[in-house]
């Protein structure tokens, strides 16, 4: 048997569409499934509740076909590339490397990662609002330290993979390592709360948690997990179900980097307005700036000179005025309220046809070679140093080659393409779509000036009401980001995988997602009504760590896994723009932190509490069963 | 380089996960043998509608498989049985196929005949005359023919995934269009039972239509199950089987059971006698399985697919092994094999083990496990069965 080649198909052009067509459909149509709730749910509701025309319909349009088509080479990418190649390094790793050695690869690539993907743009964006007077501490975490801060979420998604893969070797349960973590978090939270200046970082520290794992380090340490379980087959009540629960430390381990760095500024007082302050920033001047941008809101456009005269002509109105009566002198005469020589003052309003577009289809000031550059530059830098690394590791460490068959490179291939549509769909479609909403939301209780037009409408309701209608909003617009976030459809993808199906990832999308729709919500309502973070953080915490406790071990490290993935590049701007509308309306409002906090709690609990209604029910069948077998006896003795 | 042996069996098991690691531990105590060990889910079906919200959590199982020579496969089956307490309601399944022909390498741990002799075997437990039906669907049609197989009298199938091989494979680039994971249905039945199961499944599959998939039964010579088909809260429901028996009783014979309630694409139902024409399906074939190392998956499906096979499916699994490596640096690092099976035509699968045999004697390799066992009855679409142009 020397040399036999399989034999391959040659095919024509017609047949490889053929062979093409139907997996191409089947893998866009799975996307458009992800998508088009968040899609529809946003169009209707500008245009129905809020009675908004779109702005930028067409832009938004192309950009949510593009976000679809990446998404889809985006996901093939990771089950074809980025997954096996992980997978194949965990489990060969065990075989040929010493523990410390496999700890050291694990530190670097949770740093890597985390530089490939970088949370910061997110914080910052998050803080775009954060006044040097109101919250120094924290303005100077994002703005002098912004590199010590994305230093040490590294360094903390470094230890937590190290910790994670540790974990495999020795079967530690995930309970016994995340609950001694989230108690101690929740502990530090407390203190720092009483103190002014460390709790207004308690929301970027919490954040931080959440956003450092993004779609691609999810699937590769998911991917290098379950590799090394496949090799390293620990006994002990976790076993087996194993592959799961890095997710859940790198996105802990963050905030008490997070937190850590914060506490040692304020031991320095090092921060902006403290004495041993160095940096460039003047506070004085930062204030200044900051009161320059109360914008002139005009509900009212000028009478012309021309209608005036008609006025004065046929005593007609123009159309849509209203009347006020200002000054005189009130008298009660005969029992009724008799003004004397009143101003009357007639104004005209703003009158708006709606429409379903705005003006303007595409938005001058995004270009669309640009975008694509920057998302694809965003998805390499993502993407290719990591594989880089991988190879290396595994050509040079592991003395591996990849087979010849393997599909690797392709995948990666894909997974660069996939990840630049997806980058440009998501700029140029879901954010300008995102943003409108999110500013236009405070339009149901507070009186904006909506986005593309010129001129401010009243609250829809009132304020009460429309708080409630925002936070219904918010719950609605998580849950539907929520389905549409790669890094969860590949978690949802692994789950099923692993679990051959038992754990079907229909449920596990669903329950994270209405999960992620009530944390969401919490966090409108904690910036809608001024609430401290802490009071929101601590109760559902406690909850889970409860629920945690009596929780059978598989689900604890799904469940906790979710949550480490739900805050990815659909929710995180579609949630902010809508945080930080919302906070701009609140008085004493100044950042958008803390919601995406929120949002990660809320999955970990759906889920626990999923699993443990369901874990109840197989119980029953046992009777049934004993039916069964008793009936099979008298049949073989008849 | 290998031992050659008609005189083997492939035990098979399905076990609450929670019990996998106590059953490896006592089957390597007791007899010395080593399990290869995959993934695999139980099914269950809710019976009230307004469950339907909450889709069920499957059980998860593990599905044990393991070579044992037929004089051990009793003693093999009730160390499982205790240790995974399979006498219990609603556990697993143990059941045993003979194998025609094997052939082990030397490096291939398996149970030698010599083990055990202390081990008591209690007779009462296993039931003969029972039938094994494997059944590889892809993932949109796995929980349609579940149910069928449920209407139709059969326990929740066990399901575990496989890899399938053949066409896709040598297209080139286009392999990346494969859908990689294939769902394997396991319903373990008795003999009386299992033809109707078998034609209820490959008639709601439309295994007579290309692409959808193929099925296969085994023989079993001992085994037994206790194995759910539902979660249900009506105790003393009487189960389709019960049914079926007390119509047999009554009517005091069972060819009215010809007459059965077939569920057709869509949602309707009709009564009557199958349209799938019985000599449709091929009969007396042979199943080839080998066990290899994982690494070599590739190698070696690629001989057997070079050697004419049409497609082959395959599945990974991990031997846990505590006494391989008392010194290692890990605790317990387990082997990786793969599962590679394939049904064939008798004469071919000599041809196909022959490839596999020459393989291994060129590229020195002793780890595998090589054997096949006899297929009685196999659906499928099969190319050529009508000459649409000659039509």
């Amino acid at each position: 048997m020397t040399g036999t080649e399989n034999p391959r198909f040659k095919l024509g052009l017609r047949d490889t569409l053929r062979v093409l067509w139907p997996y191409v459909k089947r893998n866009f149509l799975n996307q458009v499934q992800g998508i088009w709730f968040i899609v529809t749910y946003l169009v209707v509701f500008q245009l129905i509740v809020l009675q908004l025309p779109i702005a930028y319909a067409l832009m938004i349009g192309v950009g949510i076909i593009v976000v679809a088509l990446g998404l889809m080479f985006f996901m093939e990418g990771l089950r074809l590339g980025l997954m096996p190649l992980g997978e194949q390094i965990g489990s060969e790793l065990p075989k040929n490397s010493s523990l410390p050695v496999i700890l050291v690869f694990a530190f670097l690539l949770g740093v890597g990662a985390t530089f490939a993907e970088p949370a910061i743009a997110v914080l910052k964006s998050a803080g775009a609002g954060v006044k040097a007077s109101d919250a120094p501490l924290l303005y100077s975490l994002l703005n002098d330290f912004s590199s010590q801060l994305v230093a040490s979420v590294g360094i903390g998604v470094g230890i937590a993979v190290a910790l994670g893969v540790l974990r495999f070797f020795y079967a530690w349960p995930l309970k016994y390592l995340a609950i001694p973590v989230v108690l101690s978090l929740l502990g530090f939270s407390f203190y720092f709360s009483g103190i002014p200046e460390l709790s207004d970082v308690l929301g970027l520290a919490w954040d931080c948690g959440a956003v450092t794992t993004g779609p691609v380090t999810v699937p590769l340490v998911l991917a290098l997990g379950i590799g090394v379980c496949r090799v390293v087959s620990a006994d002990g009540a976790d076993s087996g179900n194993s592959g799961f629960g890095i997710v859940t430390l790198a996105s802990l381990f963050p905030i008490l980097a997070v937190m850590s760095l914060a506490f040692y500024h304020y031991q320095q007082q090092d921060y902006v307005g403290a004495p041993n302050y160095i940096g460039s920033q003047a506070l004085s001047h930062e204030i200044s700036d900051e009161q320059a941008d109360a914008e002139p809101s005009r509900r009212f456009v000028d009478i012309q000179p021309s209608e005036f005269e008609q006025y004065l002509a046929t005593g007609e109105l123009p159309d849509g005025y209203t009347l006020a009566f200002d000054e005189g002198n009130p008298s009660l005469v005969e029992g009724r309220i008799v003004l004397t020589t009143p101003k009357v003052i007639i104004e005209k309003t703003q009158d708006r046809e709606f429409s379903l577009f705005g003006d303007q289809q595409w938005d001058s000031r995004l270009e669309f070679t640009d975008g694509l550059k920057t998302a694809g530059m965003d998805a390499l830098r993502a993407i290719v140093p990591l594989c880089i690394f991988l190879y290396f590791v595994l050509r040079m460490f592991l003395k591996r080659r990849l087979s010849e068959d393997s599909d690797v490179s392709t995948g990666i291939t894909f997974a660069l393409v996939g990840m630049t549509l997806f980058g440009l769909g998501i700029a140029i479609g879901l954010t300008p779509l995102g943003a409108q909403l999110g500013s236009n939301v405070p339009l149901a209780f507070a009186e904006i000036v909506p986005f593309g037009l010129e001129f401010s409408e009243g609250p829809l309701f009132d304020s009460h009401t429309g708080k409630l209608t925002a936070i219904g909003f918010a719950f609605f617009l998580g849950y539907g980001a929520t389905l549409a976030e790669p890094a969860l459809n590949a978690l949802g993808d692994t789950v099923e995988r692993i679990t051959v199906g038992a754990f079907r990832k229909k449920l596990l999308m669903q329950s994270v997602a209405l999960g992620v729709g009530l944390g969401i919500a919490a966090g409108i309502l904690k910036m809608a009504y001024n609430l401290p973070l802490i009071g929101m953080l601590i109760p559902p915490y406690l909850l889970v760590v409860a629920l945690t406790i009596i929780a059978p071990h598989s689900f604890v490290n799904f469940s906790w896994d979710s949550a480490g993935v739900t805050t990815g590049p659909i929710t995180v701007p579609l949630v902010l723009a809508m945080g930080l509308g919302v906070g701009a309306n609140i008085p004493g409002v100044s950042d958008g932190f803390g919601i995406l906090a929120l949002a990660s709690v809320g999955p970990i609990l759906t889920v626990l509490m999923v699993g443990l209604y369901s874990q109840r029910q197989p119980q029953n069948d046992v009777e049934e069963q004993s039916l069964i077998s008793l009936s099979t006896h008298e049949a073989k003795e008849s | 380089m290998s031992t050659e042996s008609t005189n083997f069996s492939l035990v098979t098991a399905v076990l609450p996960k929670s019990t996998t690691q106590v059953t490896c531990e006592s089957l390597a105590r007791e007899l010395g043998a080593a399990a290869m060990i995959s993934e695999a889910r139980g099914t269950l079906l809710h019976d009230q509608w307004w469950k339907s919200w909450v889709p069920p959590i499957s059980p998860a199982k593990s599905y044990l498989q393991l070579l044992a020579p037929d004089d051990r496969v009793e003693q093999v089956e009730e160390v499982i049985i205790k240790a995974a307490r399979l006498d219990q309601q609603s556990t697993g399944a143990v059941f045993s196929s003979p194998c025609t022909d094997a052939v082990i390498g030397d490096d291939f741990d398996v149970l030698s005949s010599l083990a055990a002799e202390g081990v008591p075997v209690d007779q009462r437990r296993d039931q003969e005359e029972l039938s094994a039906i494997f059944c590889i669907l892809t993932h949109s049609d796995a929980e349609r023919v579940s149910k069928a197989a449920i209407r139709a009298g059969a326990h929740g199938p066990v399901v575990h995934y496989c890899e399938g091989k053949g066409l896709r494979d040598r297209l080139g680039w286009l392999r990346i269009t494969k859908e990689h994971d294939k769902e394997v249905l396991v319903v373990i039945a008795e003999k009386e039972f299992a033809d109707d199961i078998f034609d209820t499944m490959s008639h709601v599959a439309r295994l007579d239509l290309p692409g959808r998939g193929f099925m296969y039964r085994l023989p079993i010579s001992k085994g037994m199950y206790n194995l759910p088909s539902r979660t249900s809260q009506h105790h003393h429901e009487a189960s389709l089987q019960q049914i079926i028996h007390a119509i047999d009783h009554l009517s005091g014979h069972n060819n009215w059971r010809d007459q059965s309630v077939y569920q057709l694409p869509g949602q309707g139902r009709a009564v009557g006698i199958g349209n799938i024409n019985k000599n449709d399906y091929m009969h007396q074939r042979t199943c080839l399985n080998l066990f290899v190392e994982r690494e070599s998956t590739q190698k070696f499906s690629d001989a057997l697919l070079d050697a004419g096979a049409s497609g082959l499916n395959v599945h990974y699994a991990r031997q846990y092994d505590p006494q391989a490596q008392p010194g290692s640096k890990f605790a317990n690092m387990s082997l990786e094999f793969a599962v590679i099976r394939c049904v064939v035509e008798p004469s071919l699968g000599d041809v196909l083990a022959d490839s596999v045999r020459s393989l291994t004697s060129t590229q020195n390799l002793g780890n595998y496990g090589l054997f096949q066992i006899f297929t009685p009855t196999v659906a499928t679409y099969v190319p050529n069965k009508i000459d649409y142009r000659a039509a």
